[in-house]
């Protein structure tokens, strides 16, 4: 039974099998003809205005045949159709029969629907006269970068290197991680004008098949016009849109994406954005980081505590002020509460209309600073800093004891390593304020319950988002507030329901040498 | 046939739900009513009816292993005909209706004597029907993980409780039964009220993954339970004179005035609202039992229209009436009486009945 079911249909209303994939301006699937003129006739009809593709009609030297290489010019790689595959078709005299190209990967197609979609995807293909057939070259080249450091998951120990915008790429640094004969690739073609390449990957002997056939299951559904990145994908497919929390780790660090993937989790890949989804996603994987498992193990620990003491103060601080300065003054201390009295005393705001005020400035610095080039974004945190942190106090219209409160919460979102996560944390903090401004810290606690409420009944592919908490499971728990050893940790994680649990034998070092 | 798959819960879920049921009533309360019953030797009463709990308990369990994959209305339905099973469903759902309501009208009004004083009661009440929605909606497994859940977050109220230790004069215990054991015998039923919930048994028996281990389940829940209630009963016993316990009300939440931290001013006030997750299980469940029952009484699979509209009755109704803090007392004496019935006497009733079936049948169709 799938929890929520009636919201999470909804998200995907769309869905419909693609029953002819190419959609819109498809055309029945025609065979070429053999001969070499109405072939390239047609060609042009297909591709009317297209100033980029190039048609190079030459005679193989080999079989004196004419023949055409049709490829569009900036998708390509110049120097493979030039020396891989112009000059010995024009140059070598051929013994074999075979036609001399030195390109290592080539198909043979038999219509025009391929041809299109090859020669729209970057490879070239030659048409050769007297033939039904035609050769497709891999010579995809178009403007890609190289792999650079991660921007924003930045890691202390970690490799320097994140995902590019090409999908051969990623697999290959996913593959250089584990090179192993069970990581496979599950591909998918998503979007009807798009074409994105869309791959899983994942340990198949590790792996749970059932949660592969619901993730293949939601991928092959989707009927859409164009995927253009991570995140448009996983709002398709995750399973609750509605909730505030992320249900699938975007991450733009292939070792990040390979230890979830060694867990027994699900990457997918989506061509031309540089980063991956991961799924299923449990709460606490949103504050883990590949630090920790580098760092040494108690560090690691203080600082998975630390990161939920500060998720758990950047949601309720403010709602949690708002609460004792308006309703409940008999929880703080009396010294407290005179201090805060003092500063409260010539503000002329209420002090929900103070704290939000505070909270929507503080987004608002956060989003300027995010969006603006970093020359000019020094003067956000100088107008930030100064402006509105002093002499907002100065003017007596907030309160010190707020501005310490927002800083505080901004400090405490700033550690949560997750950007979805942080996402999150600030749509619960303003729901919370707004419950702590109606009924007090009654309020502030209704919110929690209704908060545990829904993430205990959330899910992510159909397994629980809330475990290993909710479901208890207590041999999880070696890698959740505490990171236990790394000998500690021998069993993978049942939250992604591995088929294989087994992670590693005793590593510990026994006796005295 | 398994009507229920996909939709389980661990051991550990089944115990936490049983006890928690239990504890959200008793854990305040408890230590005053033994001390009304039989002085200072309330809590040998306390194991008493723990005891006798824990034998209905297994009782229901006794009766459930025939219907492994149904409910008790799915094995009343089979053992004793459909109306049986229409009849008893509605009445059940009546029970766990009248147990939430209680439950949620002892929980707005303590939170409306301690913190929310201005606040209309009808609103804390409406309010705290939100989070029973969101929970309950989920069915028995989204119960299960709330239930464990509220309990672990709960762990600290032991903690919190033996800062007072040090307030504690353990001479109050002493001597031990006084006037010998007829007031103790007397005082167990009483006891009863505060063990209610474990009815849920019934329901939650066929959801168990693991039902070999649903007895021993159901004596843990018990003991879980009654540790509870002994830790409170016994410090409450030690912390307050004896002229005290009679007078004061709540003394677990009175006991906690004595906690002095230096980051909280008045512990009580935050303890009333962090127990709301304990207290949320005396409503929660069983609102989602009584939808539950409705649904299966209209032989729809999905409870989360019979849960809406139950709790939309429930804020209608509050809207326009919320009883007091005595009323809600009286009827808890009513729920006492109701539950006594429906889950000490019924159970036996019915294991007794099943024995005269399958004797009468097996007699007619040896195989």
């Amino acid at each position: 039974m799938r929890i929520l079911s009636l919201f999470g249909g909804k998200s995907r209303r769309n869905v419909r099998r693609p029953g002819g994939s190419s959609g819109g301006h498809a055309l029945p699937d025609e065979p070429f003809a053999t001969d070499l003129r109405s072939n390239l006739d047609k060609l042009g009809k297909l591709f009317p205005d297209t100033l980029d593709l190039t048609v190079r009609r030459l005679q193989i030297r080999a079989t004196g045949e004419d023949a055409a290489l049709v490829y569009i010019d900036g998708l390509t790689d110049k120097i493979d159709i030039h020396t891989g595959i112009i000059r010995p078709l024009l140059m070598e005299t051929g013994a074999s029969g075979e036609l001399p190209i030195e390109i290592g990967r080539m198909v043979r197609i038999y219509g025009w629907n391929d041809l299109t979609v090859a020669v729209l995807k970057g490879s070239s293909v030659l048409l050769v006269e007297g033939s039904d057939e035609a050769i497709v070259m891999r010579t995809g080249g178009w403007p890609q970068r190289d792999p650079t450091d991660p921007k924003m998951e930045t890691s202390l120990r970690g490799a320097q290197m994140g995902f590019v915008e090409t999908i051969e790429q990623n697999v290959a640094m996913i593959r250089r991680y584990l090179p192993d004969r069970e990581l496979k690739f599950k591909n998918f073609n998503v979007g009807r004008r798009g074409n994105t390449q869309v791959s899983i990957a994942y340990l198949e002997d590790v792996a749970n098949p059932d949660i592969l056939r619901e993730l293949e299951d939601r991928i092959g559904r989707l009927d859409i016009d164009l995927i253009i990145n991570t995140g448009e994908l996983a709002e398709l497919i995750e399973d609750n849109p509605y909730s505030p929390f992320p249900q699938l780790i975007i991450t733009e660090r292939p070792d990040a994406a390979v230890s979830q993937i060694a867990q027994g989790r699900f990457a997918v890949l989506v061509d031309r954005s540089p980063t991956v989804l991961i799924g299923p996603a449990s709460f606490v994987s949103f504050f883990q980081n590949i630090d920790d498992y580098s760092t040494r193990w108690s560090i690691a620990t203080f600082i998975r505590m630390l990161r939920f003491l500060a998720f758990f103060i950047s949601i309720s601080l403010p709602a949690f002020y708002i609460a004792v300065t308006s309703f409940n003054f008999e929880l703080v201390p009396i010294k407290l509460l005179i201090t805060i009295g003092t500063y409260r005393g010539t503000v002329p705001f209420a002090p929900f209309i103070e704290a939000a005020f505070m909270e929507l400035t503080l987004e608002m610095i956060r989003e300027a600073g995010v969006r603006l080039p970093s020359p000019i974004g020094q003067t956000v945190g100088i107008v930030g800093g100064i402006v509105i942190g002093q002499a907002i106090v100065q003017a007596g219209l907030i309160s010190n004891i707020m501005v310490v409160v927002v800083a505080f919460t901004a400090i405490s979102s700033f550690i949560l390593p997750n950007l979805d996560m942080v996402a999150a944390v600030r749509i619960i903090r303003f729901s919370l304020m707004a419950a702590a401004s109606l009924f007090g810290i009654f309020g502030l606690l209704l919110g929690l319950m209704i908060l545990v409420g829904h993430m205990i009944s959330l899910e992510t592919l159909g397994t629980p988002f809330s475990t290993p908490f909710a479901p208890m499971r207590f041999s999880d728990w070696r890698d959740t507030v505490v990171r236990s050893p790394l000998w500690k940790l021998t069993r993978r994680p049942l939250g992604a329901h591995p088929v294989q649990t087994r992670r590693q034998g005793d590593n510990r070092r026994k006796g005295d040498g | 046939m398994k009507k229920y798959a996909f939709n389980e819960i661990t051991t550990m879920q089944f115990i936490f739900i049983i006890s928690g049921i239990a504890i959200s009533y008793g854990f305040i309360e408890i230590p005053q009513v033994l001390y009304k019953g039989a002085g200072n030797s309330g809590w040998i009463v306390l194991i008493l009816g723990s005891l006798t709990t824990m034998a209905a308990n297994l009782v229901i369990v006794q009766a459930m292993k025939r219907m492994p994959d149904g409910t008790i209305l799915d094995l009343l339905a089979k053992y004793a005909g459909r109306w049986v099973g229409k009849a008893a469903a509605i009445l059940l759902s009546a029970y766990f209706l009248y147990f939430a309501y209680t439950g949620i009208v002892y929980s707005t009004r303590v939170i409306k004597a301690r913190i929310l004083q201005e606040t209309p009661a009808y609103m804390t009440l409406i309010m705290l029907l939100i989070p029973a929605y969101v929970v309950a909606r989920g069915g028995i497994r989204i119960i299960g993980r709330y239930a464990e859940l509220s309990m672990g977050l709960s762990l600290w109220i032991p903690l919190v409780f033996a800062v007072v230790w040090k307030h504690t004069h353990w001479l109050y215990l002493l001597p031990v039964l006084p006037d010998g054991w007829r007031p103790v015998w007397n005082a167990v039923p009483s006891t009863f009220f505060y063990f209610l919930g474990f009815g849920s048994t019934a329901f939650l028996y066929p959801f168990l993954k693991n039902k070999e281990k649903a007895a021993l389940g159901v004596c843990c829940a018990q003991l879980i339970t009654l540790s509870a209630y002994l830790f409170i009963t016994l410090l409450s016993f030690a912390f307050f004179s004896p002229g005290e316990l009679t007078k004061i009300n709540q003394l677990s939440i009175y006991m906690l005035k004595a906690v002095e931290l230096p980051f909280v001013e008045q512990v009580e006030g935050l303890f009333i609202v962090l127990y709301l997750f304990i207290f949320s299980m005396s409503w929660i469940p069983p609102f989602q039992l009584s939808a539950f029952c409705l649904s299966w009484f209209a032989d729809r699979a999905d409870h989360r229209m019979t849960l809406r509209i139950i709790l939309a009755g429930t804020a209608v109704f509050s809207y326009f009436y919320v009883p007091g803090f005595n009323t809600s007392y009286e009827m808890g004496d009513w729920l006492e009486k109701m539950g006594i019935l429906v889950e000490y006497a019924a159970p036996v009733l019915l294991l007794g009945y099943l024995l005269l079936y399958d004797a009468v049948r097996g007699r007619r169709r040896p195989s």
